[in-house]
């Protein structure tokens, strides 16, 4: 979250990726730098122990949430 | 940025009261603090030289900043003396060592606390436990000192469980992890001997500690059966990774190995030798990764005592960190991981109450 609100204030645009567990964490680093309502994709936990296919589902929707959120 | 510029509370003149106002505002560790009145706060700065207003550390990622007033608060509040001080400062200008990454460190769900040894006079000095029951309770200087650097990771940079500190399971240091090391009995050269400080300097080492697992072994009688004990332990499936480890040998294990005429750089290579998984039983686990065998066999960067189709615990010897520690009886020693799959933390120690080319 720090890098991606960090490369937006530089104005490049970003798009951070979370995973269930750590929404809350990403939600205070948001506010604590000043975007509370800074907007991130949400993926399901966890990544590292599953398969390449089911990954392939995961990443599907992270692209579809990401393109949802460089358009607005 | 400091978090909050430095203010006084004034509550009720009952203790119990200022103790439970401390609690309603989330500054403590679950445990009842000292409260920190302003006359102890003082008497804590008393024992560093430099401005009130130093930063000794700030946060890589939030930039919240902790000055030599905070962290003395903090000590305060875990009930430290005032001489023990130095120690905490040291302990966290280690900890701010890029190399230590002590937000990855203190946030990650691996859930690893700052080990602090502390190596030379001072710990015999301050009264330091370095002997029997030494990860327990009971000693004032040692448990204060590591709930120190809880209640400052806490309270100043705001690693709150849950929020910003994700550890999975924690682990019991996390409350307070800080030792000494054993001057008495001991055969080999202290660690602070060894990190090249002037004579007379004490030191502290922070390391990164993902948790404590007990080496039992009460009947080898030379260093090899003691060391493969212990070298088991340090490549555990749970456990391997290229990270850094932490051993603390028993007195009665130090006498097998060293009484063999075994120095502290023997034990180092032996272990660093033997603490392996070969490629094959990795795999069996799901926990091989090609990147981290390359990186630990990389050309013309390998260490002599790297074999071909084995993942040895850390990149050399000197990834370990031994010293000698505990009560006489018992062969009883520990290994303690460092945090992270990879290498992501790397101990760090400070002179102690001394400034060594500084500006």
């Amino acid at each position: 979250m720090h890098d991606g609100i960090s490369f937006e204030q530089l104005g490049k645009r970003a798009v951070v990726l979370c995973t269930e567990p750590f929404k809350v964490t990403a939600q205070n680093i948001a506010r604590m730098m000043g975007l509370p309502d800074y907007p991130f994709v949400m993926v399901e936990h966890p990544i590292g122990s599953r398969s390449l296919p089911e990954i392939k589902v995961l990443a599907e929707s992270a692209y579809e949430q990401a393109l949802g959120i460089l358009h607005d | 940025m400091p978090l909050d510029s430095a203010r006084i509370h004034e509550v009720s003149d009952d203790l119990l009261a200022a103790m439970d106002y401390c609690f309603e505002q989330g500054w403590t560790d679950g445990l009842p603090v000292v409260p920190p009145r302003v006359e102890r706060v003082e008497e804590m700065l008393q024992f560093e030289g430099r401005p009130q207003e130093t930063v000794i550390a700030s946060h890589p990622a939030t930039g919240y900043e902790c000055t030599v007033h905070a962290a003395a608060v903090n000590a305060v509040m875990a009930g430290c003396k005032a001489e023990y001080f130095p120690v905490v400062i040291a302990a966290f200008e280690a900890m701010n060592e890029p190399d230590f990454n002590f937000h990855g460190s203190t946030a990650s769900t691996g859930g690893s606390a700052p080990l602090l040894v502390v190596s030379g006079e001072m710990a015999d000095d301050l009264g330091m436990n370095s002997e029997v029951n030494l990860f327990g309770p009971g000693n004032r200087v040692n448990a204060t000192i590591g709930r120190a650097i809880r209640l400052i990771l806490i309270n100043v940079f705001r690693m709150i469980p849950g929020v910003s500190d994700k550890s999975t399971q924690g682990n019991p240091g996390k409350f307070s992890f800080c030792i000494a090391e054993r001057r008495r009995g001991n055969p080999w050269p202290l660690l602070v001997e060894e990190q090249d400080y002037p004579d007379g300097v004490s030191s502290v080492t922070v390391f990164a500690g993902g948790g404590f697992c007990n080496v039992e072994n009460h009947g080898g009688n030379t260093p090899e059966h003691v060391l493969n004990s212990i070298a088991d332990a340090m490549a555990n499936y749970g456990c391997i990774t290229l990270g850094q480890s932490a051993v603390v040998m028993a007195p009665e294990h130090v006498r097998v190995v060293a009484g063999a005429g075994w120095s502290r750089s023997d034990v180092k290579e032996y272990l660093f030798k033997q603490a392996y998984r070969t490629v094959d039983g990795m795999k069996s686990v799901g926990k091989y990764r090609q990147r981290e065998y390359d990186k630990q066999h990389a050309d013309g960067d390998t260490h002599p005592l790297v074999e071909d189709g084995k993942l040895h615990r850390g990149l050399t010897p000197d990834d370990i960190l031994l010293v000698v520690g505990g009560g006489d009886a018992g062969g009883h020693s520990c290994f303690i991981p460092s945090w992270s799959r990879a290498r992501s933390s790397l101990m760090q120690s400070k002179p102690i109450g001394v400034c060594i080319d500084c500006d």
